[in-house]
């Protein structure tokens, strides 16, 4: 296509050279330094790294009754103050309280019991997602390559990595509402849309140029945070941990996956729901020709769908809810166990949401450029 | 070059915008005459390509007007014309030189000599959004020009310029007219009088005279006068 290089650059300058991206790239900015800075603030550097050298003290053991009974006497001593001599517990705690969730049993628990706790819970997690016997027996199938017990390693850097991703796509998708919201609109306000449209490669040059700038900006935005982000958390606790279970943090979890394999899905989402979200914002703002109405929409469903308001019973509903990017991003989606029939197979939300983010994207693009080439300058 | 109108109609839901018009351009002048309302604009968007007509057709050389051939004959200055505030007068030119399909080189070298022509060669580095409604107004005469354009539309392309810009601008067209199918709205009948070998005249829609003007006919301004009073 002749001159798509020269379009698409203008197209580019056009969105960056606005106020709102410019304010829009400092807030990321912003939010990559606080979400790295405030776990360390908040616990304390000092104390993030005696923590990470007690915890690693006994990496690599399992969680049995071995070290349950050897942690046992000093939790019973100390509660849950930690200091110098059960700092190195932490973690195993943690894992025992997602499997047993009573506080009460946490002392007198066998490793057995508490493995079968585990079992437990996630079958009624599933019964009370109205999991069918054939979705309850693939996972049973997946729980298979879930190696018990667990060995216990520090993953700390891994789950703060995992954690802070949410805050990163909310504010991409901010900046797919405001800034890439009015690809299209500015046209129609500043009356350009007149010139732009009588030009030789006014129309599928110029809609695909204004696309590959909307993509190039968010897509930019969305790997470079996940990039430095990486790198801040890396220098300031390690990214130690990805070869973790992802049942340390969640044991409810059924997912045969390492917190690596997890954060490399949550990438894989900062990649799809961000496209998602510029085809969102620069489709229907023009077929709606209504920008703000589209900023309205975007922020609405992303809030309505982080407050779990859709009771399990409703389950499409619910399961729709837990697909949407803010909740697949979220560490918590390893509960998301309801699975997607294709054909006589199961796809996992982790390997259909990025699909389904793609497709929709298709949708409402072929649809934005239905809306633009039939666009008629009328009026003013 | 022949630019065919044929029997070309605008119907909005209860309004006939431009009523089964029919014309041919040559290259030359031509001035549209009317008063605000009359469909002068209707008309030139239809054969910019941007509004489709109810009925009847444009051709130029058998091209129609829908194709991306046909806009690539085409310079177009909308009545209300848009710009990017934070783009420099440079930047506007080449972008509209982008979009008209010209290469890098002969975009840069095109918007120079257009912003030279049109008296802001000296400002060119600077925002449009610094700009004075008639500076507004050259810029948007240079991007109509970028593409050395075959049929060249003008809506009301002299409003906000000064008596001097005016004439300046009446001067360049002319030059523009010797090898380019011009059409040149306007309500001012001295803008074109002197500079349209044809002229179009509209009324609620319809073309109520068409041709060189006729001088047995009187003056041409006393003559409009008396049409739109």
């Amino acid at each position: 296509m002749k001159n798509f290089g020269a379009l698409y650059s203008f197209e580019l300058k056009k969105i960056l050279k606005t106020r709102l991206t410019v304010a829009m790239l400092i807030i990321l900015l912003m939010t990559i330094l606080i979400e790295a800075f405030t776990p360390g603030l908040f616990k304390g550097f000092d104390t993030t790294r005696e923590e990470k050298a007690a915890m690693s003290r006994i990496s690599g053991r399992t969680i049995d009754d071995a070290l349950l009974q050897e942690m046992y006497p000093l939790l019973y001593e100390n509660g849950t103050v930690w200091n110098a001599e059960n700092m190195q517990y932490r973690g195993v705690l943690n894992t025992e309280l997602s499997m047993v969730s009573d506080r009460d049993l946490l002392m007198g628990t066998s490793a057995e019991e508490m493995y079968r706790m585990r079992e437990e819970k996630i079958l009624d997690i599933m019964k009370e997602e109205g999991l069918s016997e054939r979705e309850i027996a693939w996972w049973t199938e997946e729980a298979a390559s879930v190696e018990t017990p667990f060995t216990t390693m520090y993953y700390g850097g891994a789950i703060i990595y995992a954690q802070n991703l949410s805050g990163i796509l909310l504010v991409i998708l901010l900046i797919a509402a405001l800034c890439l919201s009015t690809v299209f609109t500015q046209e129609h306000r500043q009356k350009t849309d007149q010139i732009i449209l009588s030009c030789k490669y006014g129309r599928k040059e110029t809609y695909l140029a204004k696309l590959a700038a909307g993509f190039s900006v968010i897509l930019g935005c969305s790997l470079v945070s996940a990039g430095v982000l990486a790198l801040l958390v890396q220098m300031l606790y390690g990214l130690d941990g990805l070869d973790a279970p992802v049942q340390l943090e969640l044991a409810g979890s059924a997912y045969a996956l390492t917190m690596g394999g997890f954060i490399l899905r949550q990438l894989v989402v900062m990649i799809a729901a961000p496209i998602l979200f510029a085809a969102f914002a620069m489709a229907v703002s023009e077929l709606l020709k209504n920008p703000l109405a589209v900023m309205g929409l975007m922020v609405a469903v992303d809030i309505f769908g982080q407050l779990e308001v859709i009771p399990p019973s409703f389950r499409i509903l619910a399961q729709i809810n837990a697909m949407l990017p803010s909740n697949q991003i979220s560490v918590w989606s390893l509960l998301e166990h309801r699975l997607i029939p294709l054909g006589n197979h199961f796809l996992t939300p982790f390997a259909a949401s990025p699909i389904i983010y793609l497709l929709l994207s298709v949708i409402l693009l072929l649809a934005g450029w239905n809306s633009y080439r039939r666009f008629q300058v009328t009026g003013r | 070059m022949k630019l065919s109108v044929d029997r070309i109609t605008k119907q909005y839901k209860n309004k006939i915008a431009v009523d089964r018009i029919s014309f041919s351009l040559t290259e030359g002048v031509t001035g549209l005459l009317g008063a605000n309302g009359a469909g002068k604009t209707t008309l030139m968007r239809m054969m910019a390509g941007i509004l489709d007509p109810t009925g009847g057709e444009i051709f130029a050389d058998g091209i129609p007007v829908q194709s991306e051939n046909y806009r690539a004959l085409l310079g177009y200055l909308p009545q209300d014309f848009g710009y990017y505030p934070e783009f420099t007068a440079r930047e506007f030119v080449r972008y509209i030189a982008a979009l008209k399909g010209l290469d890098k080189k002969h975009a840069k070298e095109k918007t120079e000599e257009l912003l030279e022509l049109v008296g802001l060669s000296d400002v060119a580095g600077k925002k449009i959004r610094t700009f004075s409604g008639g500076m507004k107004q050259r810029v948007g005469i240079a991007q109509a020009l970028v593409n050395d354009p075959k049929i060249l539309i003008l809506d009301e392309p002299t409003a906000g310029l000064d008596p001097k810009e005016r004439v300046r601008f009446r001067n360049l067209i002319a030059e523009v007219g010797n090898d380019t199918i011009v059409l040149f709205s306007t309500h001012i009948v001295s803008d074109v009088e002197h500079i349209a070998g044809n002229l179009l005249m509209m009324k609620e829609g319809q073309l109520i005279y068409q041709g060189a003007w006729d001088e047995q006919r009187g003056d041409l301004e006393q003559f409009y006068m008396e049409e739109f009073e």
